[in-house]
Order: structure tokens, then sequence, then C-alpha cells
């Protein structure tokens, strides 16, 4: 289980990678990899392609996430969901509120 | 192998004999012995001086070499010496020429690396026979050189093959054993192939199974045993079957598929889920150890090793321990006891036995004992496998202490679990409660979706019953992690209640249907705050039970509001 960010050169773009279950156990680490960054101009990838696991704190995290980003006008992409992790973002919806690759 | 030169005479045009080096400063000399060899089928080259010698020796490499002794600047001796630092691992035959007959100069001839000599002046015969002779050792040499070589490569494909039955065996071994938290495992293997073997399992009842066995010998041998041990062990213990009934089996197995040499010495622990007591079984094995608050128990060999006798003794006593929460089980095999330190003493009699009885109640020894062992045999190549398993006998050991399976027709089952004041912040998952019962077995493709429902419902029960937790302190990223936070304080903090569990599945024509439903000791949920948010999909709090209803084909909530029902349908 672990999370871990790149920010690109230019720092207008930043990948935080989920590794494990993503559950309420990571959200310390989750909040950490973005709250220092500036919303304004920088886009947010969320990879998932290596999360085996998400739950509803998970989403909750997401969300989160989302709301630092600037909200409806947020620039978040979740990539390389699979599996029963798709599965759940699926049902709940977040098709809606963010882009998927 | 062929050796390099065919010992078959062949025509003179031709060199089926090789090629014969000539060293002799007189030209004469040389030219006469070329003749001879030529008719004998070499092929000749001459050199006048012990330098020419080398570089002819380098640059050709000759099967055989003749060689003067009294020559100016570079010796026979010494150029002798020469060639035979050259031809390295090769085989090439000196033969010297001489005129003295002496022993001095025989034995220095020798001395130099000759491998042979002839008087002058010689008849052919003599040489014919003498060379023939050389060939002859030659030839057995390079076989020699050979069967080293393949020897070698069988030897290496034999490592690899072993690492790889190693890797298949381990993983077959090890896989299935039901993981315990908190239990301790040293294992150390003499050779690459372990004759130690350590099996876990639950019981049916969510109680607890160790075996720790030892084969005679270790390598290969000893291991290809494992298999079936493992094999029954798992197969039985989650069916239910008693101590007696595993052993004989395995017993009887290992009678069948072992010569009569071979057999294993075996300790048996069973916890039943209600963890009050222990039964324990030793055939052959170091004793075992107990560490309870009143007494330090030994659970000492009583019965022969397995697949020893044909059939198992069926009036076997069963030994029986009372526990109490906190006690700690330590198993050992010899190859720990008999550990040799560098004055090649045992490590039962420098330390092991005082460490033992110096163990304190509800104190973990595993570090203490490998520590001491490490230091035990510093600086000693290990003869046996080693394997040191201690594992504390209480709560958090048995996670689902209170599990109970009741199987009905045609495939159905009723599981339920309920965990109780320090258990429940310790929730299993689905995998490690029923995996190991072989009930979710075929219902891979489901695992999970049902694994989200279970965790969703069981995070609600807990968080929101039990500890009485407010969702809505999520609504902020501050109170996400306050939320956090005090969910984890309040679970440190010691909290009372019980969280139960049940999980039901009937199959279907061409699926299945799993209830799952979960109640709570708390006073019940607030419906319309708690569980039925605002629709707007951006909150960040109330998903849980958003999810399940996404999930599953129908979610009730009673009226109380502290038991949940969902039914997943595939």
């Amino acid at each position: 289980m672990s999370v871990t960010r790149q920010l690109d050169d230019t720092h207008s773009e930043v990948k935080i990678s989920v590794d494990g279950r993503f559950d309420f156990s990571l959200h310390k680490l989750f909040r950490d990899a973005y709250r220092d960054l500036s919303p304004a101009s920088m886009r947010f990838i969320v990879d998932l392609g290596a999360a085996t696991y998400l739950d509803s704190s998970a989403l909750g995290m997401l969300l989160l996430l989302r709301e630092h980003a600037g909200g409806d006008r947020a620039q978040v992409r979740i990539v390389n969901a699979k599996g029963d992790v798709l599965r759940v973002l699926k049902i709940a919806n977040f098709d809606r509120l963010f882009a998927f690759d | 192998m062929e050796p390099a030169t065919p010992a078959a005479a062949g025509a003179p045009s031709e060199t089926p004999r090789g090629t014969a080096l000539i060293v002799d400063d007189e030209l004469a000399n040389c030219r006469l012995l070329a003749r001879m060899l030529q008719r004998e089928g070499f092929r000749t080259l001459e050199a006048l001086s012990g330098e020419v010698a080398l570089e002819l020796f380098t640059a050709e490499r000759p099967d055989i070499v003749f060689m003067d002794v009294m020559m100016p600047e570079l010796s026979g001796l010494e150029t002798t010496t020469r060639i035979k630092q050259l031809s390295g691992m090769d085989f090439v035959p000196v033969i010297f020429l001489t005129a003295l007959s002496d022993e001095e100069s025989m034995t220095s001839c020798i001395a130099a690396g000759g491998d042979d000599f002839l008087s002058k002046p010689f008849s052919l015969g003599v040489l014919k026979s003498r060379i023939r002779a050389m060939e002859r050792v030659r030839d057995l040499h390079r076989r020699l050189a050979a069967q080293k070589l393949a020897l070698a490569e069988m030897l290496e494909r034999e490592h690899e093959e072993q690492a790889l039955a190693e890797r298949v065996l381990s993983y077959a071994v090890g896989n299935r054993n039901a993981e315990v938290e908190r239990l301790a495992l040293l294992q150390r293997p003499a050779a690459l192939f372990n004759g130690d073997l350590v099996l876990t399992q639950r019981l049916p009842d969510g109680g607890l199974r160790i075996l720790l066995g030892d084969f005679t010998g270790h390598g290969l041998a000893a291991a290809f045993g494992a298999l079936p041990v493992a094999d029954i062990f798992h197969t039985l213990t989650r069916r239910g079957a008693d101590d007696a009934r595993v052993l004989a089996a395995i017993n009887r197995k290992l009678h069948q598929v072992l010569p009569a040499d071979r057999f294993m010495a075996a300790v048996l622990v069973s916890i039943p889920a209600s963890g009050d007591a222990l039964y324990w079984w030793n055939g052959g094995m170091p004793s075992g150890w107990l560490r309870t608050r009143a007494a330090l128990v030994e659970l000492s060999s009583h019965a022969l090793p397995l697949g020893i006798q044909p059939e198992f003794p069926t009036r076997e006593p069963r030994h029986r321990l009372a526990l109490s929460p906190g006690d700690r089980l330590l198993l050992m095999s010899d190859g720990l006891l008999e550990a040799l330190d560098r004055d090649g003493r045992m490590f039962i009699e420098r330390g092991l036995m005082e460490l033992l009885h110096g163990w304190r109640p509800d104190e973990a020894l595993l570090p203490t004992l490998v520590e001491a062992l490490d230091r035990h045999c510093e600086q000693t190549e290990q003869l046996d496998d080693i394997a040191l398993l201690e594992c504390p006998l209480d709560a958090a050991t048995m996670p689902v202490a209170s599990g109970q399976l009741v199987r009905g027709s045609s495939g159905s089952w009723n599981w339920s679990l309920e965990l109780r004041d320090g258990q429940i912040g310790n929730p299993p998952s689905l995998r490690a409660a029923l995996g190991p019962l072989g009930l979710l077995d075929g219902l891979e493709t489901q695992e999970g979706a049902l694994e989200t429902v279970f965790a969703e419902l069981y995070a609600n029960a807990l968080e929101h019953g039990v500890l009485g937790l407010s969702s809505q302190m999520k609504r902020t990223a501050d109170g996400f992690e306050a939320y956090y936070r005090e969910r984890s304080t309040r679970l440190v903090e010691g909290c009372q209640g019980w969280v139960r569990v049940e999980v039901r599945f009937e199959p279907q024509p061409d699926g299945g249907l799993v209830v799952i439903s979960v109640s709570d000791s708390g006073r019940g949920f607030n419906l319309d705050a708690e569980h039925f948010p605002s629709p707007d999909a951006s909150c960040p709090w109330g998903r849980g039970l958003a999810l399940v209803r996404g999930l599953c084909e129908s979610v009730d909530i009673d009226p109380s509001g502290s038991r949940v029902e969902a039914q997943y349908r595939w």
C-alpha cells in the first residue's frame, strides 16, 4: 500500500499513483500528495493502475481532491482503473465528476 | 566423447596421430627422428632451440613433444617446465631424449615436468611402444577432462532443477497456509530443499491447527513427501476432521510413498475457536513449549514419528492443556537444538534452556532466541534445517473466534461471525475468513463485489453503530482526517460492543445469491440524516450504503437502524 506522486518539469501536471488497497488507511498519504500544490493551472491525474481495491472512503478522498482542485472547475483525471476498482467508480457515477481515460 | 586425435593409424600422407614437436639443437638428430615419426603417421615440427620450441608450441599446439636435454641457452628441462605451464589443463606428453642414463638426470627430467624418457641411441621398436603408452595416458586424460566438463554441466542443470522444484513446492505448501496474524516464523534450510515443514490452517469453527514437521535427512528426498502431507493437512482440517484422523491419514500416506528408512517427525497443535484449550500431539520432535502466566509447560514427544508404522494407533491419548489469554506457544525443529558453534557445541547445551526458563509470561521469545542463535552460530556452516515458530494464543490470533459454519443441502451454506470489544477493530476480509474454508471456490468472479459489500456494511456498523461517529464530520478535508483520527482513538481506548455478521449462500440455476447481513450493538443510526444524504454525488461522505445499493439487488435496513441486510445476486 503506498501513494506516490510525480510532478512534471513545468509544475503544471501532477500524477498521484495509488498502489494496493485504497481505503481510509491511506487518507493522510493521499492528502499529503496534493495539499501543498496550488490548484491554479495545475492538472491532477490519479493513476489507479496498481490499486487492487477501493472503498467508499477512497471515493470520499477523491472528492476531497476534486474540491481542492477547484470543484466543478477542477481538472482531475482518473487513469488505468480496472476490474473491481473501475466498477466501484462506475457505481458511484464518478464519470460525471472526473475525466476517465 | 571422442579424443581429438583418433588412435587408429591412417595413411602416411595424413596426420592421424596428430602433430609431434621435436626439440634438438642437432639438426641431424631432428631429421632422423622426424622421418621415423612421419612413418608412424605424425605430422612433425622441428625446433633447434628451446626458444623456437616455445614459439612453435604456442602457435601449433602439438599433441606430443620430444625433448633433448642438453641444449645451449634454454635447456630442455627449462623448456619443458614452460611448455607444461603453457598447456594448462591440457595434457601434452613430453618425452626426453637423453644420452645421460644416471638416476640423477632421470629424476631431474621428471621433476621438470617430463612424462617419460628415452636413452639415446634407441631403436624404432622402443620408440613406437613408448609413444603408444604416452598416447594411452593422454587419451585417458582427455576423456577424464571431457567427463569432468559434462559432470559440471549436469550439476549446473541439477541445481537449476532443484531451484525450480523448490519454488513449486514452497508455493504449493506455503501458499495454502492460513494467514495467522502475529505468528512469528523462522525457517532456514540447510540444503536448497527444506526438510522442515510448517503448515497452518483454520478449523471450520475458526480455530487454528498448526503442524511442524521434520523429514529425515534434508534436500530433495526429504522434501518430496511434503506435498501429500500438506494436501491431507489442509483438506482434512478444512473439513473439520479431528487430530487423530489427520495424523492417521498423513501416517498412512507417508508409509505408502516413503522408503522404509524415511519418515517425518511432527508436532501437531489444535486450538478450537473458543480459545480456552490446546490439544497437542508430538511424534519425535523436540519438545514444544507453552508459556502460561503460571508455568512453562513442556510438550514432549510421546509417539513414534509418522510414516513408520502402517497404521496410526487408534487409541492414541489426547493431550489437552487449558489456555488463558496471553499464553504463548513455541515450536522448534531439532536443527535449532543441534546448531553447532565454532567449537562443535550444540545450542541446547549453550544457552537455549536458560533462555527458555527465563521466558517471561506475555513476552515474545523468538527475537531473543534468534539473536542468541546467530551469536552461537557465528562463522559456522549450517548443517540441518532450522524451523522455529512462536504464536501468541489470544484474540488477535483467533480473528474469526466465533465464526460458525453450517452447510446446507445442494451446496448452500451459512457462515456467521461475532466480533466483540477488542476484536471489532480488526474484521477479517471475506477472503481471509471464507477462503480457507473453501467457501469462495467458484465465486471468484463475484469476490470483489462481495468484499466491497461486506467491508462497507461492516464499516457502517462499526463506525456509526458501535463507535457512534457521525459521517457528517467528513464534510471537509480536515473533518475527514479528524473522523479517522477519532475512529482509531476510540478503538485504541477499548470500546465495548459487538458486530455480528452473517453470510448466506444459495446456489441458483445460472449463478447464485449471497445475503450479507450485519448488525451491531449501537443505538441504531438516524436513517434520514446519515444514510439518505442529498443526492449530490460530489458530497464526500455517506457514500458507503449508496455503493452497496449500486452493487446489490436489494438492501434492507431494519427500522431500528442497527441491522442491514444486502442481497447480492448474479
